[in-house]
């Protein structure tokens, strides 16, 4: 214990002043309901509190923080997966499929031609697509989403926290969204002026 | 045993093949397909761009621009301070 934790125990608020915020968007993109990830929050800087000896200046406080919340998110997921599965409505989004592909497996809109992607990463406005491309996925697919691709979880882990009940569904969801956020990006931002 | 798979089975492989290894006969049904779609290529590129691009902005992997409303910013900044008396 140091002055780190001295400065920290006089002063928790300035947690929630430079943090908060962060905090709560990065747990509302995982749980989605924004009491939800509001609790998580408070959740989170009332653990930190009790650990500050923990933090050991190795990572910035900031990423501490997330450390911890992303160990409260994980947990709430894991238990509301075993109360309430994340549901497999493959059938609910069929609808999509058929949109995508013909009655012979063809393209129903062939993907087209992404004009020099790279230098589109520069621009805000790609990045402003993305991220409501993101928020237009179905729920529990946005959810998996999030926590196979920016999260890295691995697929027996994603099945027991989210209550799937065979790979191949598991793998069948991530395609579709996948293939929703390509054609919400083609649509959105490659789309020829 | 038919070496011609629906673009389709061409998406959905693609998609798995972030989530697990393929085997050879699924690689060797990606190559074969790719050599007579042009609009499959494009779709490859475009998966493999989008999986980079989500990745790179790691510290961003959040709602943007998404903020604490007061009251619950109040409630928070409260219950810090019973938890401290």
């Amino acid at each position: 214990m140091g002055e780190l934790a001295d400065a920290v125990t006089a002063d928790p608020g300035r947690w929630l002043e430079l943090h908060g915020d962060a905090m709560y968007a990065w747990a509302l993109l995982r749980v989605r309901v924004p009491a939800l990830a509001e609790d998580m929050v408070q959740e989170t800087l009332l653990a930190a509190l009790g650990a500050v000896g923990g933090f050991r200046g190795q990572s910035s406080e900031r990423t501490w923080l997330i450390g911890i919340l992303k160990h409260k998110v994980l947990d709430h997921l894991r238990r509301s997966g075993r109360e309430q599965p994340l549901g497999e409505h493959l059938d609910e989004d069929t609808g999509h499929i058929a949109g995508w592909f013909d009655e012979t497996g063809h393209w129903s809109q062939p993907p087209g031609n992404w004009a020099e992607p790279e230098r589109v990463l520069e621009q805000e406005q790609f990045w402003a697509a993305l991220s409501a491309c993101l928020e237009r996925l179905p729920e529990r697919l946005r959810t998996l989403y999030a926590l196979r691709e920016l999260d890295g979880l691995e697929t027996d882990e994603l099945m027991d926290m989210l209550g799937i009940s065979s790979r191949n569904n598991l793998w069948v969801m991530l395609s579709r969204a996948r293939l929703q956020l390509r054609e919400c990006l083609e649509v959105n931002s490659f789309s020829p002026a | 045993m038919s070496l011609i798979i629906k673009c389709s089975e061409l998406a959905q492989l693609t998609s798995e093949s972030r989530d697990r290894a393929l085997n050879w006969r699924e690689r060797a049904l990606i190559r074969i397909h790719l050599v007579l779609c042009p609009p499959c290529v494009r779709f490859r590129r475009q998966m493999a761009f989008l999986a980079g691009a989500v990745k790179s902005r790691g510290a961003e992997r959040a709602v943007p621009g998404a903020t604490l409303d007061a009251s619950a910013r109040e409630r928070i900044r409260r219950s810090l301070e019973s938890k401290q008396r």
